[in-house]
């Protein structure tokens, strides 16, 4: 009887622990500057959150708020520099995911905190950009990213859900350039990846070339 | 080449495709389970298939309607999928490659080759091709 009842008490802690796991709450770094918004308003759709949320492993966001900004917002995003272009002729300067917190700290610590495979975004440059009040996007915590996913075949690349860290995903960024303001290339920075929110230095630079780190 | 990929069999795969998932948007790009760009982080949008032999080529372009056009081959594709958004799925292939990334179907495995190495995962029931939302 002892250990049935203890069996029922963990089952009632788990569904309780997973009833608060599934109501996201606005982050206080956005209380004041952003209101959350119901499905059933008018606006929700602009967020377009299905692109955003994905199953375990499969990266993007877990779970989603669409939020309406009430303030403008600095966001920022980390990318590959202006010399390195994909097969299409872009740089990733520009893409649908983005922070609301600074860099900072080792860039390896960043790929784990926004779970991104090396694949995917070398994270050698800061992009510095503006959310202006009036957008409607979609934020939420990372989704765990299994090495399938990241195609790793040692197995040793895969990066689990952060339920801290969150990402603002903002659909069609490319095409909102009224709503999600960025400055000239040239105002971004090539980020030392042992503190990222610091520019690498020519001397930096150099060393890590000749060091290979 | 079998008969559930033979000319007809590619065609009637390429006319589906045209038919449903013309100019819809994707931004997942997945070889079974291998992600080969960050899932939402860009959009495309098919813009035309050709059929080849044994060769499908999907030519897509970014949202934005700039820069290149990429081109996802698929060899020997079977079983296409497409939900009611246009998420396009094919259940098996071959083989695909779009860029430098390649992946090729080893029994009940799959190989992928791509600028950081290569190795082998289990398939399970992963569909060869997905183009998500």
């Amino acid at each position: 009887m002892k250990s049935l009842s203890w069996i029922v008490g963990a089952l009632v802690a788990l569904a309780a622990t997973s009833a608060a796991a599934d109501e996201l709450k606005l982050p206080k770094k956005l209380e004041g500057k952003a209101v959350v918004l119901a499905p059933a308003d008018a606006d929700y759709a602009r967020a377009q959150v299905d692109g955003a949320v994905k199953p375990a492993g499969q990266g993007g966001i877990s779970q989603a708020l669409v939020v309406r900004l009430t303030a403008d917002v600095p966001v920022y995003r980390m990318w590959n520099g202006p010399d390195k272009k994909d097969a299409r002729g872009f740089t990733n300067r520009i893409g649908q995911w983005w922070g609301y917190d600074a860099p900072k700290g080792k860039v390896e610590q960043y790929r784990v905190d926004f779970e991104i495979c090396n694949g995917w975004n070398d994270l050698t440059w800061v992009a510095t950009c503006t959310l202006k009040a009036g957008s409607v996007v979609a934020i939420g915590p990372g989704q765990s990213v299994s090495a399938e996913t990241c195609g790793d075949p040692t197995g040793k690349e895969s990066y689990p859900a952060n339920s801290r860290d969150w990402q603002v995903w903002v659909a069609q960024a490319w095409a909102r350039g009224a709503e999600l303001v960025c400055p000239p290339e040239d105002q971004d920075y090539p980020a030392d990846p042992k503190n990222i929110k610091k520019r690498l230095t020519a001397k930096k630079a150099e060393k890590a070339e000749k060091t290979g780190k | 080449m079998t008969a559930s990929t033979g000319p007809d069999a590619l065609e009637a795969i390429a006319d589906g495709i045209r038919e449903k998932c013309l100019d819809r948007p994707f931004g997942e790009i997945r070889f079974w389970k291998f992600a080969v760009v960050r899932p939402g982080d860009q959009l495309y949008r098919l813009v035309s298939v050709h059929a080849e032999g044994e060769r499908l080529d999907l030519v897509f372009v970014h949202d934005s309607r700039k820069g290149l056009p990429g081109v996802i081959s698929v060899w020997q594709p079977e079983g296409l999928v497409v939900d009611g958004a246009g998420a396009l799925g094919l259940r098996g292939a071959a083989r695909l490659r779009l860029d430098e990334n390649e992946a090729t179907r080893e029994g009940d495995r799959y190989r992928i080759k791509t600028p950081r190495g290569e190795g082998d995962f289990a398939a399970e029931d992963s569909p060869a091709l997905t183009l998500g939302r």
